[in-house]
Parts: C-alpha cells; structure tokens; sequence
C-alpha cells in the first residue's frame, strides 16, 4: 500500500521535473498543439454559424413563405402579431396590400406596403412615408413621372394626393406598379386593415411552420415559395459540407504536423529512456510518464488554442459578413478534448517505437 | 519538418484553389434562385399609349449565346403569354421551351435552353411535355384542383385538345396557368415566331458601387470597364442589344444577393487562407525549433571548430529551403486530391488543378519554410558550445 503511494508520488515528480526543466521544448510542443487546437476551433466556429451569418445574406432574396386568405379574400391587420407565437422561426413578416387605382384616367398597379430599405429593390430616391408614393421604373417612363412630382391616385370615389419620393426597380411586373404605405393603400382602397398577403422569411422546417401558422391565424393558407426557400436550402447545405469537409482536412494535416513535432521531441530523448530502462522502469511505467506529459502539453494546448480559435473565427466572420459568430457552448469542451487527442494521438507512435529500443543500443551512444 | 510543409502547403493550396474557383462554383449554385435577367418588347410613345402587345422574336433568341459574355449565359427561357377560352372561362395558356436544344450561330456545340434548366424548383408530377408541336401540355397545380383534372387527362384549349402530360408545382402563380410547348402555343394564338418574355439565367460579377450608375453619365473609361465586366446591368445592356425593339432588365432581388454572397463568401475563404498560411508557418517553426534543439551539440561542435554563426544558420536556412521545395510539391500533389475530392463531394464537379497553382505552392512552402526558421535560427547565436558539450 505504501510502495503504491510512494510511486505515484515519484510519478509525478518526474512528470514535474520533467516539464519544469525542459520549458522550451514543452512550449514548442504546446506551440504546435496551440495552433492546431487554434486552426480547428475557428473552423469550427465558423462552419457552426456560417448557416446563420449566410442566411442573413440570403435575405436579400426575399421572402420564402406568404400567408394569404384561403378563399382569395383579406387577412386582417389585427391578426399579423398571432405570429410572434410561433416564436423566433420566422423573420420580417411584411404585410401588403394589392389593388388598383387610376391615375388620371389609366389603370396602375397599387401596392400598400412599408418596405424597408433593403428589400432586393433598386431603389432610386426615398422611401415613401405617409403622403407619398413610389413609382416603379415602366411606370416612371410611361407617366413621365420625376422626384416630387404630385400624382392623384384614385379607386370608386376615394382619392388622395401623393407625393413622388423615388423610384423602384425590381425586374419583375411590379416595376408597372406604384408603392405607397399600407395604411395609404387601405385609405384609397376603402379596406380598413385589409392585408392581402404577408411575406415573411421562415427559418428551419417550413412545413412544419407552415401548418402551425395555418392554425395560428384563421381562414390563412400559407405558400412556400419554393424559387427562394430551395436554392436556399441547397446552398447553405453545399456551403456548411464544403465547411466540414475542410475543417476535416485541417485536423487531418494538424495531427500529421503535431506528430511530427512530438516525434522529434521523443527522439532527442531516447538516450533518457534507455536510461530509465536500465534502471528497472518497466516498459508501461515510463510509458504513461510520457503520456502524463503528452495530456498536460495537448490540455494546455487545448486551453490556450481556444481564444486562439475563437479570435480568429471572430476575424474571419466580421471580415466577411460584417457581424461576429456566436460561439458554440460545447466549444472549449471539444478544443480541449481535440487538445489532448491531438497530444496523445501525435506521441503514442513515436512512443511506442522509443520504448522498444534496447538500453545498450541507445546509452552506447551515437 | 517535411512533413510540417508538406501539410501547410497542401493546405494553403488546396485552400487558394477553393477560394479560386468557390466564386465561379457558388455563383453556379445561385443560379438556382431563377433568371437574373428579363427582357420583355419596348412599348414607347403613342403604340404604347394606345395599348398595343407587343413581342419579341424567337429567331433573336439563339444571339443571346453570341455576345461578349455568352460563355456567362446559363441558361434562357421564353415564355409567350396568351388566354384562351375553354368551357370552363378564360384561362392562360404560355408556351415555353422546356428543354430545348439550340444551335447557336458560329458556335459547333448546341445550347441547352428551357425552364427545366432555369427555374429548377419547378416539380412535374408525371412527364414533361417535348418542345415539338406534340399537344402535349402541363397544367398547373391549384388550376388542376379546380378544374377537377389529373395527369393523363385531355384539355380543351382553343378548340384543340390536348393531353395534360403532368402537373406543375412552383409555388408560385405558374399553378394557375397551362404550359405548353412554344410552337404550340404559337399556333394557337397565331402569333408564330413570337415570344412575350425571356428569361435568361447569367453567371455575373458583383455590383461595383460605380456600375449603378446611368451608363450614359459614365464617363469613357468608366463605361469601358462598365461594358467589358459582367455585371448584371452591363450583360442586360448586351442582351437587349441583341433583340429587336426589346428592354432587358435584371431581376434585381436575384442580382443583388447573389453578388453579395459571393463577395463575402470569397473573402472569407481568403482570410481563413490567410490564417492557414500563418498557422502553418507557425507549425514549420515549431518543427524547425525542435529539430535546432535536437541537433544542439551537433551546431555546438560546428561552433567550437569554428564555423560561424552566418555559415550555421545558412546550412539550416539552406536545409528549410530544400524541405521547403521538397514539401512544396508534396503538398500540391495532395492538395490536388483534396481539392478534387471537394469539389466533387460538394459541388459534383472538381476543381479545375491549375498548373500556375504549383509555382504558387513552391513560393509559399519556400516563404512559409524560411519564415518558420526565423524564429528558430536566432536560437542558433544563444548555444554556447562549451556549454553544451559539457554534456547535457
């Protein structure tokens, strides 16, 4: 029992001592552990978030479900914040309105909506607030229509005067359309909280958010729009396995390169091994010394690699995207882990062929 | 050591390669959110005002693939656009190519157009139509469900029956209307060698803030750059060029995010290169170190039989340089695999290997090979062979 403690003592004596008095090249070892725990952990970080921070990208194409009424009618106004029940799976809900109104004797397109400045339009000029209007570019050129110009918009009787604020340019038939705000469009169209349709953003499952939306509100039929939400899909798919597959190969070219390191470290202290051979350390004795070594320089590597990794995530994601990554809670858990794999992994090899060595080969000298 | 480089090369090139062609590959896979471009006829003046139809010719179709960006054009659909009356009301009747393959002037390989290749998320259930006079037609979904029709049934369309061949779903108003083939639809309407719209798919360059400019307030130069880069305004501008009395717009809801996300992809494929470059320098540094460390009495025995510390450290310096080319190599040949396999798992076609990409892998395994040393060739001056040789 006693012999037993006092092993374990002298153990970790070694393992001090002998971490203490070679600093240099336990912090070479850790340097490569550091970089390879760094390099992994970014890109982990990055392929975790890259769904999200591309996603944000991807809004630029629009809308990629619409709520309308089952029967070709109006939604109503009052029902748009049922929505917040389904809880942060759906992003920009929208709300528009589609009518038609005259303006001096020709029919045009009327779209009661309050866009926001990046809604995949080119858009010329200001956004219209109240009293004002937002004509599309065919219809600009038809009308001969310029920035404060005052058109006269009118539907069964109700009419109203608007102010041109700028102009919009989407390649589609509503470039034949005139915009104005919803509560605008309601007025001139007589539908107090009238809504048309309700363009939203669904992020994850759509079906599955489809049908609870469909419960949520009333006499609502919800489309996916499949032009946007299957690129979509397919593309942050084809970019997150692209991710993976690269972090795949980075770990792979880490381990290979950390081996290599250890390996050299290991070979410098053949000679020590043969030694403690020769003084009756048992083959599993001096291997798990070196293995308490290796765990101490992969945990420390691990450690310090994290804010390594994350900084460079960090970088990377508002270099290209503009906003920082959310770090994954499991991160230091799994940089460390990789840590102490990437330290064991790297000597167990070069260990085994160490220890095998006979003393008198390697105490003779070279 | 060697096998440091060889891994922070292979990774730097294979990376260079991605960020290389992940432009050219992504921008392919955006194609996938439809056309980018539109061109309908131009109605301008007193026809306009009196409220004719106007259309485009079929025959200028084919020129779409004869301008300067033709290679960039990857796809076009025509649609023409009519009502027809059935027993049932008026409904729409568009002709399209589904599949078509073209013969474009001056150029040996045909062109595979229609909206198969354009708009990819249309879903037929049953069979697509052929782009002949076949009578065969797709009728959209929701306008199926309320005519009560399924696939393998036939429809009266103008006095002329057809057979409904699959239905369409797209999520869009397509499911309120018939598709038919282009001829079809022609001859119905009497309106042959007509089309109402194209739709035309190109792979473009992202937006420069000077290129939302009015082409005819550019000035020379400006228009220069203007006209010869692919952006989608200036491939629109060549488009319209080619067909008579057309107005080609881009889409801007495709055209915009599609440059935005290709930028930002791009550049962070090139900072994560440029992380790779620096960690892998850092590994050869370490490697270097380890082995400086491992041959100490080695250079302290060089030292104490006097050999300098500039002759020592170009014998390691001369050394990295030599691992560096070896490693180099190396490290592209395994980079082309992983790039190749990549490629072909992720996006189904490979990386192109470029030769030019090998020179870049030498120069940066050399660089990553001397830069690494530095650190550790300093370490050379501190090892004081008296000191060493003692016995360690």
């Amino acid at each position: 029992m006693r012999g037993e403690a006092e092993g374990r003592r002298w153990f970790f004596y070694f393992v001090r001592m002998s971490l203490l008095q070679r600093r240099l090249r336990i912090g070479v070892a850790c340097l490569a552990v550091i970089v390879g725990v760094g390099l992994s952990s970014a890109l982990i970080t990055i392929s975790l978030g890259i769904r999200e921070r591309l996603g944000e990208e991807l809004k630029a194409y629009g809308a990629n479900m619409m709520i309308i009424q089952r029967e070709g009618g109006y939604l109503n106004e009052e029902d748009i914040p049922l929505l917040n029940r389904v809880g942060g799976r759906i992003e920009n809900p929208q709300a528009q309105l589609y009518g038609q109104a005259t303006i001096g004797g020709r029919t045009v397109e009327l779209i009661g909506v309050d866009i926001e400045p990046s809604t995949g339009m080119r858009l010329y000029g200001d956004i219209p607030s109240y009293g004002e209007a937002m004509a599309g570019t065919i219809l600009q050129d038809r009308l001969r229509l310029s920035i404060g110009s005052v058109i006269e918009l009118t539907s069964e009787g109700r009419r109203g005067s608007f102010r041109i604020s700028g102009f919009f340019e989407r390649g589609g038939p509503e470039d034949k359309a005139i915009i104005v705000r919803l509560k605008d469009a309601q007025r001139i169209l007589g539908l107090d909280k009238g809504v048309s349709a309700i363009l939203l953003r669904g992020k994850g499952n759509l079906e599955s958010l489809r049908r609870d939306i469909e419960g949520l509100i009333p006499y609502s039929k919800v489309k996916t729009l499949r032009q946007v939400a299957e690129a979509e899909a397919s593309l942050l798919e084809k970019v997150e396995f692209l991710m993976a597959l690269v972090s795949i190969v980075v770990l792979f070219a880490v381990v290979l390169s950390i081996g290599s390191t250890m390996n050299a470290t290991l070979l410098e202290r053949r000679r020590e091994i043969g030694l403690m051979k020769a003084l009756g350390g048992t083959k599993g004795s001096i291997r798990n010394l070196f293995l308490a070594e290796a765990l101490f320089i992969g945990g420390l590597g691990g450690i310090v690699g994290l804010p390594v990794g994350v900084v460079v995530a960090e970088i990377v994601s508002k270099g290209a995207f503009g906003r920082l990554v959310g770090v994954p809670w499991h991160l230091p858990i799994i940089s460390i882990l990789l840590g102490i794999f990437l330290g064991f992994s790297s000597s167990l090899l070069p260990l085994r062929g160490a220890i095998r060595l006979e003393p008198a080969i390697t105490l003779r000298g070279e | 050591m060697f096998i440091s480089v060889a891994m922070g090369t292979a990774l730097a090139s294979s990376l260079i390669t991605i960020s290389l062609e992940i432009g050219s590959k992504i921008a392919k896979e955006l194609r996938a959110y439809g056309a980018n471009i539109i061109v309908e006829p131009l109605l301008e003046g007193f026809s306009e005002m009196a409220g004719q139809v106007r259309y485009l010719r079929e025959d200028d179709i084919p020129k779409v693939k004869t301008i300067f960006w033709r290679h960039n054009i990857t796809g076009i659909a025509p649609f023409l656009e009519t009502r027809v009356r059935t027993g049932v009301g008026t409904i729409p009747f568009v002709g399209t190519w589904f599949e078509k393959v073209i013969p474009i002037p001056g150029e040996r390989t045909p062109f595979q157009a229609g909206v198969k290749g354009v708009f990819p998320w249309w879903y037929v259930d049953g069979e697509w139509p052929s782009d002949s006079s076949s009578g065969s037609v797709l009728v959209g979904y929701i306008l199926a469900e309320r005519l009560g029709m399924r696939k393998g049934d036939n429809i009266n369309l103008a006095g002329r029956d057809f057979r409904i061949s699959g239905i369409l779903s797209t999520g869009g108003k397509e499911e309120e209307e018939v598709f038919g083939s282009l001829s079809d639809v022609q001859g119905v309407a009497g309106l042959e060698g007509k089309v109402s719209a194209v739709f035309v798919s190109a792979l473009t360059t992202p937006m420069e803030p000077f290129a939302y400019k009015d082409p005819r307030t550019m000035s020379k130069a400006e228009y220069e750059k203007w006209y010869c880069t692919g952006y989608v305004t200036s491939i629109s501008k060549q488009v319209e060029e080619v067909f008579h009395g057309g107005r080609a717009r881009p889409i801007w809801p495709v055209a915009e995010a599609e440059g935005r996300v290709l930028e930002r992809l791009k550049f962070g494929v090139w900072l994560l290169t440029a992380f790779t470059l620096i960690a892998s320098a850092l590994g050869v540094s370490t490697t270097m170190l380890s082995s400086i460390l491992r041959r100490r009495e080695e250079i302290a025995l060089m030292k104490a039989i006097g050999a300098d510390r500039v002759r020592i450290g170009m014998l390691f310096l001369t050394e990295a340089i030599l691992i560096g080319i070896g490693g180099g190599l190396a490290g592209y040949l395994v980079s082309i695999e992983a790039t190749y396999l990549i490629g072909l798992k992720v996006f189904g076609t490979a990386f192109p290997s470029r030769v030019g990409l090998l020179f870049i892998a030498l120069f940066s395994s050399v660089s990553i090979s001397i830069l690494g040393s530095i650190v550790p060739l300093r370490k050379i001056y501190e090892i004081r062979p008296a000191f060493v040789l003692r016995g360690g």
